[in-house]
């Protein structure tokens, strides 16, 4: 009876010529011609203008830089600081301009995003403050609110969020940790719990079929953030060797995390997401292996009970992967 | 697959359509996407590392330090014969993946212990290019064949090295690049070689970023192989190539070859990879060819011993001429999209 996991393998246009020549089809000799045949002369075209196009603005750019880092120091203050606004203006009336086009919309509003970041940094540099780090973060995501709120679009809501991320890690460090309003370890927790608020306010709105919110990149953008907050707090917590309460509060939210979006990628039918939940869990219980095996304080049991741990681990993810993914293909 | 391609083919080599889909229609396989296949990947090669740990651990434990290194490379071996069998034997992708890591890392324990038994790189990239031979024969597998013979360029490279070969870089090109294009370009029917013609095309112009070797004063030979190579394959393209497009075609082989003459070895390199990229289709070599090309093209102007306002009037004219042969071609194909 055959395996439902596994599929017959049609091969893509471009493979074929390949797949003839090696059953003896197709001579050596005529293979060049056979791959002229299925070449999609159309998507080549394309794709070499536009190779071209971006070579050329690269280098551009990068020209242009070059010409300002030469004469920055002897630039006066308020041309500094004229230039980027008056880069802020060119980007924000380019992407008005061409508001037609998705892509000139969304990378000039984002680069007019990233040009208020260097202001306020250039600003700080100019006129030494002495303010803390977080408030140019916090600053520049308050900035940028209205233009993210305006631009309904998903890259200047990832370079909002980050920003706002990094802003709360500063903010912690400089002034909540040393006040004490918050554990040193908890940090990652707060911002895996931020990021997990914004990842349910992506699915309410994909679920009210908000369009610009379709796309499913940044839900596992989240996800994979999620997930690699809370291991760097748990990961240290398990091969810690002095016992101490705080170790099952740094594990939990890993866990919780690991297991609720394993869960909520079968739910969504998102195998990409639950590969990466998955991939995390075996990742840490491979972890905690190390620590297994440290423990036994014997280099070759240690490294032994490592390698069962491991096999047994990525076996078991891998067959619940299939498992899973032969399930939404049922769904299907 | 289209049907109107498959259809194509077969009327122009005169082919069975029924055993072309056949043949189109692979056999059955576990179609895995990239991501699931990246996942088992990762999970393999932690497995095949806590393996050779495991190994190792117990080789120190029984063996003194005199014996050692040949021990491990003994090990080596054995490790890869077992490799291969367990390849041979499974079905499934984790435990491929688990051969494939444990191969290299058995012909990794060779390489390193013949090198530090005799204290030359010589007999250990001798050895690496054995086992990599030996492993192509026996596993068919294209991501290990590349892997393996990757290992065995850089072993070779680094002998030439050690030795103060002058030229080290590009006498590897000279060496690897013929076979590599003529594997690529006319492959072998009885055997599935791609691994290898993709490691004796790539490590090469990976090595020319060391400093040591692609040096703008140093890499003159390296840069005289590719611009022959480029050449060559435009050659190639020029014939396969309608009337109407070959003065384009020979147009932009001049500038190509003059820009690898007068820049770098590495963009020589890069453009022959995309070259080589358009003639077989594959959109994977022609997105390693670009990256390479920006890196290449980003470490000539880093080389250049010139002020950033120089490198920024270079970087700005070359710059502004992309974009009025961009702004050409652009007009040249909404003409003929025009008249059609």
């Amino acid at each position: 009876m055959p395996d439902p996991d596994v599929q017959p393998v049609v091969l893509p246009d471009d493979a074929l010529p390949y797949a003839l020549l090696r059953t003896g089809l197709l001579p050596p000799a005529r293979y060049l011609e056979a791959l002229g045949l299925v070449r999609d002369d159309g998507f080549w075209r394309r794709w070499a203008r536009n190779a071209l196009l971006a070579l050329a603005v690269g280098q551009i750019l990068a020209g242009i830089v070059f010409f300002f880092a030469f004469n920055w120091a002897d630039l006066p203050p308020f041309a500094k600081l004229g230039l980027i606004q008056g880069g802020i203006v060119l980007c924000v009336a380019g992407a008005w301009v061409g508001r037609a086009n998705r892509l000139a919309w969304e990378t000039l509003l984002t680069a007019a995003a990233v040009l208020v970041g260097v202001l306020l940094a250039v600003f700080g540099q100019i006129y030494q403050t002495g303010a803390d780090a977080y408030t140019l973060f916090v600053g520049w995501a308050l900035l940028i609110l209205p233009w993210v709120a305006l631009s309904r679009a998903l890259v200047p809501w990832v370079l909002w969020l980050a920003v706002v991320g990094v802003g709360g890690a500063t903010y912690a460090a400089q002034i909540a940790i040393p006040v004490g309003w918050v554990e040193p370890e908890a940090v990652s927790g707060l911002l895996a719990l931020y990021y997990a608020a914004a990842l349910a306010l992506r699915e309410l709105g994909a679920r009210r079929r908000i369009g610009w919110l379709r796309p499913l990149w940044p839900r596992r953008l989240l996800a994979a953030t999620i997930l690699g907050l809370t291991f760097s707090a748990a990961a240290p917590a398990v091969l810690e060797f002095t016992p101490g309460p705080f170790r099952l509060s740094a594990v939990a939210p890993f866990a919780l995390a690991a297991f609720g979006l394993s869960v909520a990628g079968r739910w969504w039918r998102d195998l990409p997401a639950t590969v990466i939940a998955v991939l995390a869990g075996s990742l840490f219980l491979t972890t905690a292996g190390l620590r297994l095996a440290l423990e036994t304080n014997d280099l070759i049991g240690g490294s032994f009970v490592l390698l069962v741990v491991v096999v047994a681990v990525f076996g078991g993810a891998l067959a619940l992967l299939r498992r899973v993914r032969a399930g939404m293909s049922a769904d299907v | 697959m289209s049907d109107d391609v498959l259809d194509r083919l077969c009327r122009h080599f005169g082919l069975d359509v029924q055993i072309a889909r056949g043949v189109a229609i692979g056999p059955a396989g576990d179609d895995a996407p990239w991501y699931l296949r990246a996942a088992s990947a990762i999970g393999a090669w932690l497995t095949a590392a806590a393996m050779i740990a495991a190994v190792a651990l117990n080789l120190v434990e029984a063996f003194d330090g005199e014996n050692l290194p040949l021990t491990a490379a003994g090990s080596g071996a054995v490790i890869a014969a077992a490799a291969v069998a367990l390849h041979r034997a499974s079905r499934g992708e984790f435990a491929n993946q688990c051969a494939v890591a444990a191969a290299l890392a058995g012909q990794a324990l060779v390489v390193g212990g013949l090198g530090i038994e005799f204290e030359a790189m010589t007999v250990a990239a001798a050895g690496a290019c054995v086992v990599a031979a030996l492993l192509t024969a026996a596993i068919r597998d294209p991501e290990l064949q590349f892997l393996s013979s990757a290992l065995a360029v850089a072993a070779v490279l680094a002998a030439l090295l050690e030795r103060n070969v002058p030229q080290a870089g590009g006498i590897l090109v000279v060496v690897t690049l013929p076979p590599a294009l003529g594997l690529l370009l006319r492959p072998l029917a009885r055997l599935d070689l791609r691994g290898l013609a993709w490691a004796l095309l790539l490590v090469p112009l990976g090595a020319l970023s060391l400093p040591e070797i692609g040096g703008l004063n140093t890499d003159w030979l390296p840069r005289a192989v590719y611009a022959a190579g480029l050449l060559a394959v435009l050659v190639l393209l020029w014939r396969r190539t309608t009337a109407g497009r070959r003065p384009m075609v020979a147009a932009a082989a001049a500038v190509a070859i003059l820009l690898g003459a007068i820049t770098a070895a590495g963009i020589a390199g890069s453009l022959l990879l995309l070259t080589l990229a358009y003639l077989l289709g594959s959109r994977m070599l022609a997105i390693i060819g670009a990256v390479a090309h920006v890196w290449f093209v980003s470490r000539f102007y880093y080389d250049l011993d010139l002020t950033l306002l120089e490198k920024s009037g270079m970087l700005t004219a070359a710059g502004l001429l992309l974009l009025a042969l961009w702004w050409a071609w652009t007009r040249s194909a909404e003409a003929e999209a025009g008249d059609g």
